[in-house]
């Protein structure tokens, strides 16, 4: 049994004769399906070649690592300075950036921040005093 | 074909001084590329006996060539057709497991009857494209669904020393490691199967 070739039964032959045929007959539809499968085999080793070099990933972890201990840092900084009060505002302000941030709305009507600051201050007098 | 290939490079020497030279890539790219097309048709034909529908055989050919290309494409190329039809056999085993489980939860549903795959049992298949004539042409392919038939009704250990040893080739030690079992179970396996075949197939095989 150590080479089919030389001790092959009939069955054997025949049998391999016929797979070989029905491979040699197998329609366009699955050579074409069998076409783009390979390609996107050799697309993924070649996706896989091209990954960062491997002393790389505990450096890019290290810096996630920094990265966000500095922003946890930063917040924990800023909130520990800040009036226990005016945290549900901040919040509110942050959450108002975030939208203003996110919509598509012309930006040109932010840029007089200043202005519409003023124009809120001066309608909440108006309204405090009337 | 591919002992005629020179040695490739391995990954972890591409990836560890630097980007790898071009022409390596290139080389190693070609040569997987090369090895797959060799194998897709038969390993194909082998899944959809296992599994007796083209789509799910198309599917599991799929898996087993990305899966190569991703965790063994840096392995030297003589390893390749082993390591692929293990990964292969692997994959088959798994759906037929699926098909175990789904045919127990929803056998009793009407449209699960049977998991045939008609295409693969059509004796007109390939005429069109075949260099026989017609009516050769059918009493090839009738030979090749009476095959299948023998060859679904085997255990399916047998079914894949048969596959691997008389229709790809593989040497015992080879299909040994493409079973995950040593060659002694490679060539009971081969023998059973063998025999049983003959016996269902009859002399005139």
């Amino acid at each position: 049994m150590n080479k089919p070739e030389e001790q092959s039964t009939q069955l054997e032959r025949r049998a391999r004769q016929l797979f070989d045929e029905s491979v040699a007959t197998l329609d366009a539809r699955t050579l074409s399906h069998l076409n783009q499968a390979r390609h996107t085999a050799i697309e993924a080793a070649h996706k896989q070649r091209v990954v960062m070099p491997r002393w790389l990933i505990p450096a890019g972890s290290m810096a996630a690592l920094m990265l966000s201990a500095v922003v946890t840092f930063q917040y924990l900084k800023v909130y520990s300075h800040s009036d226990s009060r005016d945290t549900g505002t901040q919040t509110v302000t942050a959450m108002e950036d975030m939208e203003i941030i996110a919509s598509n709305e012309e930006l040109d009507l932010l840029q007089d921040v200043d202005f519409y600051e003023w124009l809120d201050t001066a309608d909440a007098a108006e309204s405090e005093s009337g | 074909m591919f002992d005629t290939l020179a040695p490739l490079p391995s990954l972890p020497s591409m990836l560890g001084t630097g980007a790898p030279a071009e022409d390596e890539v290139l080389d190693h790219t070609q040569a997987l590329h090369k090895f797959l097309a060799d194998v897709e048709k038969r390993a194909f034909q082998i899944a959809r006996t296992a599994v007796r529908d083209g789509d799910e055989a198309l599917d599991i050919v799929q898996d087993a060539m990305i899966k190569l290309a991703r965790n063994y494409a840096n392995k030297p190329s003589e390893e390749w057709r082993p390591l692929f039809y293990r990964i292969l056999n692997n994959r088959i085993r798994d759906w037929q497991r699926r098909r175990v489980v789904r045919n127990k939860l929803f056998g009793w549903l009407p449209g699960n009857f049977s998991d045939d795959d008609e295409g693969s049992s059509n004796p007109y298949e390939g005429i069109a494209t075949s260099s026989h004539g017609p009516a050769e042409q059918l009493m090839l392919n009738t030979a090749m669904v009476t095959l299948q038939m023998a060859l679904r009704e085997l255990p399916a250990r047998q079914q894949q020393a048969f596959c691997l040893r008389n229709f790809e080739g593989l040497d015992v030690a080879q299909t040994a490691l493409a079973m995950s079992c040593s060659e002694g179970s490679v060539k009971t396996h081969y023998s059973r199967a063998v025999h049983t075949l003959r016996e269902r197939l009859g002399d005139s095989w």
